[in-house]
Parts: structure tokens; C-alpha cells; sequence
């Protein structure tokens, strides 16, 4: 049996392209890997063997041919569970779903990622219809983070981030509209991609809030994820590499546990010590993005919740239900002040290339306690663990979210840059990579 | 936009857990099981909190 925990998808291409090792034992080592470990966490919702072998089956027989299968050759992976699949019914993390009838074809993510080789191997748990941080599904159950099981692993792509943090699976899907790729990757220790807002294909992907929805990859190195978020773009910016960096302070320091504090310290100072920008109203920018989901959110499910409200997971039906009776004033304002705020960061993009900020308060919050401390009062974690990442997202910014190097709890930054700006921000990571500057965190072992 | 909800309007006009409740299914256009009732009201108090910060600059 192959280990494949430790595997990265850089190496698990070159050993699959170079006949060291056939896609089907990659395939076969991902689904054994999963069996073993997926029984504490719950990051896999549904395993997809015969696909899997198949499509496994299919990249050996190209190499055998003579052919090259692409850069992500024989790679194993996962989706969060609202991507479609073939001859699955798309749930979206929703027992109303599980039912429905099945896709007719892949998402669009999926056909990218299998041109190029790479084999999906499993769907993966989510908080009910995205709308939620910690990945507590009342169908499928919560999903433990690898690196202490009595605590969350964050969401709402909590399986996508603790599958490839337990070195089920090279690489992942998930779905980011508030938060949800950047909380996880932080609460596991790995990394994450939020793009700039509509460049990654979401065609075939389960809607929550189109304005601010966009899809990305987790993965356990930076390198890695450049590598599939290349094949996921389709073609790469060429602009100058990115320097200049600041943090953001206000706001995006306030709140924060001393761990999380300290090891921005830290990074500031192996930064030169950085410069600090304080931007005004992040505090509206944060309410408007949560009113503006709400709304969008509450008016996709209105008519369902309408005819059958019981048949939600409790947590999500209620704020959905509350969101759906916005009134549409509320929605133009929060849309309006988009505008102003995005002026303020355009002004702080314009002096500094990459802003950094926290992507958690601090490590992943107990599942016994599931709230996080804000001025000084506990909060529900399901609805507030974006407090730091929602600002960001609300202006479709790209993000990485990047592992700190720290002892105990993995905790994580937002690396921002300029929209468009994307694969440079990932070699930007690569480099702090390479550095010992941010680095992924094993689990354990 | 609904013309006739004025900009910095209250979200909800009702208090009380079940009022405000009623008042958001009537909205809807649902009936609202009484266990969604609690949950329901807590999330449109938590929706006023951010348009309160939304408009004015703090909750």
C-alpha cells in the first residue's frame, strides 16, 4: 500500500508521469486512506470507487499509450459536497437534497481538473448550503478537525480542508462566499485559495450568494496550489511578482487570541517589520456582507423553506427564514457601501501589493463550546468565525489563506492583493513558502 | 426596491419572539412551525444589530 499522507500533488503527478507508481495504486492508496480515517473526522461524505479506479484506469492507459495525461496526472482529489458529479444528486450538505436527481454532467471545475489528469476520488462535508464556519451538518454530522478531534475544523468546506489536513487527499475543493475556504484552511493548518470573485469557473457548483460565491482549492503547500489553481484558471497573469506588503491593524487586530497576535508579531518582524494600514469602516463592511447574504441567500431558498420548512437543518433554515423577510432597502444600502469601501482598499492596494490580515480570531473553537470570544462576549462560532475574512470577500479581492508557523493549534493569514492579481499572489505565498515564513502544518505525525 | 420602505426604516416592527416571527412568515408567505419561532427571532434581532452598524456606524 502506498502512504499517501505525506504526498503532495507536485509529487504525486511526478511519480504517476515518470511510471514510479500507477494512477490506480494512487487511487487505490487515497480510498484505503480514507477508510482508515474518515470514521473520526467525517470529512467524506460519499466515495466514488468506481469512478475513481476508472478514471485512474484511464491515465495509466494514456501513459501506456505514450501519452502525457496532464500536470495533474493520476492525482487523487476532492469535492465539496455542491459541486456536481455525474450520476450523483447534488446535495449541497442538505438531507432534502440527497434525493434529488442526479447531475447530468460534471461542474466545470471537474472537467478542468480531469483534462488534466487528475481523479476524483470523493464528495466531502459542508454546513448546509454553505451557510455556516464550522461544518456541523445535521445530516452527515460535524467534521472534526485532524489536529484535535474535540474541536471544530471550520467551514462551510470543513471536509475539503480536514481531508487534505489528514493527508486523505492530495488536494480538495471547496466553495468560498464569506469565509469558507479561508477559516477552514486556517483551523487545519494548510492552505487555501479565495480568487478574485467570478475568475474560477463556477458553472456546476450549488449557488448560495452569487455576488460574492466563488470556488478554490486546499491544498498542503503553496507550490501545490499553484499548481491546480493553474489548471483551474485556464491561463495565468504574467505581472510583475508581488512585494510590498502590510498589515492591517484596527479592526484586523482587535479580537485576536494572544497566539494569533504573537504570531503575526513574529511574521511582522521576519518582515522587516511591516507598516500598518488601518482601514476605516470595517466594521459596516462586515454587517453589509452579512445582510447582503442573508438576503440573497434567504430569497434562494424562500420559496422552498416556504413549502417545507422542516426538511432544513435547523441552524441554516432559521437564518435563512429571517434573511428571506430582508426588506430590499437594506440590500441597496449594503450594496451601495460596497462601493465606499472598496475605494478605501483600492487606496491601500495602491501603496502596498499584499495586505495581511488574521484569518481566525485564533485556533479552531471546541465543539463543546462552540462560540468565540468578541469584545469580550462569546459569540456563536457558526455565524462569526468570518469576522476577519468577510471584509475581504465582500469586494472579491483574491486571497490566500496561508498556514503561520506556530506551536499547538494552526492558525492562518489572509494574504490580499489587487483583483486580477491572483497566480502572482500564490507565488507570492511560494515565496514566504520557502522562507520558513508561513508553513503547513502536519497532523500530528 | 420596494418604494415603500424608507432607507433607515426598521427592519421589523414587532418585539416579542412570536410577533416578530408572525411578522417575518407573513412576509414570506409561510406558515411557521413553532420550532423555527425562537431561532427565527434571534436571527432578524442579529440582522437589525448589523443594519443598525450598516447605516449608523455602530450597533
Amino acid at each position: 500500500m502506498t502512504d499517501l499522507s505525506t504526498w503532495g500533488v507536485g509529487a504525486c503527478a511526478d511519480a504517476v508521469r515518470s511510471g514510479r507508481l500507477s494512477a490506480v495504486a494512487l487511487a487505490t492508496a487515497a480510498l484505503d486512506r480514507i477508510a482508515a480515517r474518515n470514521p473520526a473526522i467525517i470529512a467524506v461524505t460519499r466515495t466514488l470507487r468506481d469512478r475513481a479506479l476508472a478514471e485512474a484506469a484511464a491515465v495509466d492507459a494514456q501513459l501506456a499509450a505514450g501519452q502525457d495525461p496532464g500536470p495533474l496526472a493520476g492525482v487523487p482529489y476532492g469535492v465539496k459536497d455542491l459541486f456536481d458529479v455525474a450520476g450523483l444528486p447534488t446535495t449541497a450538505g442538505a438531507a432534502r437534497l440527497r434525493d434529488a436527481p442526479p447531475a447530468t454532467a460534471d461542474a466545470e471545475a471537474i472537467v478542468r481538473l480531469r483534462a488534466a489528469g487528475a481523479v476524483l476520488v470523493a464528495t466531502l462535508n459542508m454546513d448546509e448550503f454553505a451557510y455556516g464556519f464550522v461544518t456541523d451538518n445535521a445530516h452527515w454530522g460535524i467534521t472534526r478537525n485532524p489536529h484535535d478531534p474535540a474541536r471544530f475544523a471550520g467551514g462551510s468546506s470543513g471536509g475539503s480542508a480536514a481531508a487534505v489536513a489528514a493527508g486523505m487527499l492530495p488536494f480538495a475543493l471547496g466553495s468560498d462566499t464569506n469565509g469558507s475556504i479561508r477559516i477552514p484552511a486556517s483551523l487545519c493548518g494548510i492552505y487555501g485559495t479565495k480568487p478574485t470573485h467570478d475568475s474560477l469557473p463556477l458553472a456546476g457548483a450549488y449557488p448560495f450568494v452569487h455576488t460574492l460565491d466563488d470556488i478554490g482549492a486546499f491544498t498542503r503547500s503553496a507550490r501545490d496550489l499553484a499548481l491546480v489553481d493553474a489548471v483551474l484558471r485556464g491561463d495565468a497573469d504574467d505581472a510583475p511578482p508581488l512585494g510590498r506588503p502590510a498589515l492591517l491593524g484596527g479592526w484586523f487586530a482587535a479580537n485576536l487570541a494572544p497566539d494569533m497576535a504573537a504570531a503575526l508579531d513574529r511574521l511582522s518582524a521576519r518582515l522587516g517589520r511591516l507598516p500598518v494600514v488601518d482601514l476605516p469602516d470595517v466594521a459596516r463592511a462586515r454587517s453589509a456582507a452579512f445582510l447582503l447574504t442573508a438576503y440573497e441567500g434567504g430569497r434562494l431558498h424562500r420559496d422552498a423553506l416556504a413549502a417545507d420548512p422542516l426538511s432544513y437543518d435547523p441552524a441554516t433554515r432559521d437564518r435563512l427564514i429571517a434573511g428571506a423577510a430582508l426588506p430590499d432597502a437594506i440590500y441597496a444600502q449594503a450594496m451601495a457601501f460596497r462601493s465606499v469601501f472598496a475605494e478605501y482598499v483600492e487606496r491601500a492596494l495602491a501603496d502596498h501589493d499584499v495586505l495581511i490580515a488574521p484569518a481566525t480570531f485564533g485556533p479552531a473553537p471546541r465543539i463543546d463550546d462552540p462560540t468565540i470570544p468578541i469584545d469580550g462576549a462569546p459569540q456563536p462560532a457558526r455565524a462569526n468565525l468570518g469576522l476577519y475574512t468577510q471584509p475581504i470577500s465582500f469586494l472579491g479581492l483574491p486571497v490566500v489563506a496561508a498556514p503561520l508557523p506556530v506551536e499547538g493549534l494552526p492558525m492562518g493569514v489572509q494574504l490580499i492583493a489587487a483583483k486580477g492579481r491572483d497566480s502572482a499572489l500564490i507565488d507570492y505565498a511560494t515565496l514566504l513558502e520557502g522562507r520558513g515564513l508561513i508553513a503547513a502544518k502536519g497532523e500530528g505525525r | 426596491m420596494n418604494p415603500d420602505t424608507p432607507p433607515f426604516a426598521p427592519l421589523f416592527t414587532q418585539t416579542a419572539d412570536v410577533d416578530l416571527a408572525a411578522e417575518i412568515a407573513a412576509r414570506i408567505g409561510m406558515d411557521l412551525p413553532d420550532a423555527c419561532v425562537a431561532g427565527v427571532a434571534a436571527n432578524a434581532r442579529l440582522l437589525q444589530g448589523h443594519a443598525d452598524l450598516l447605516r449608523g456606524g455602530q450597533a
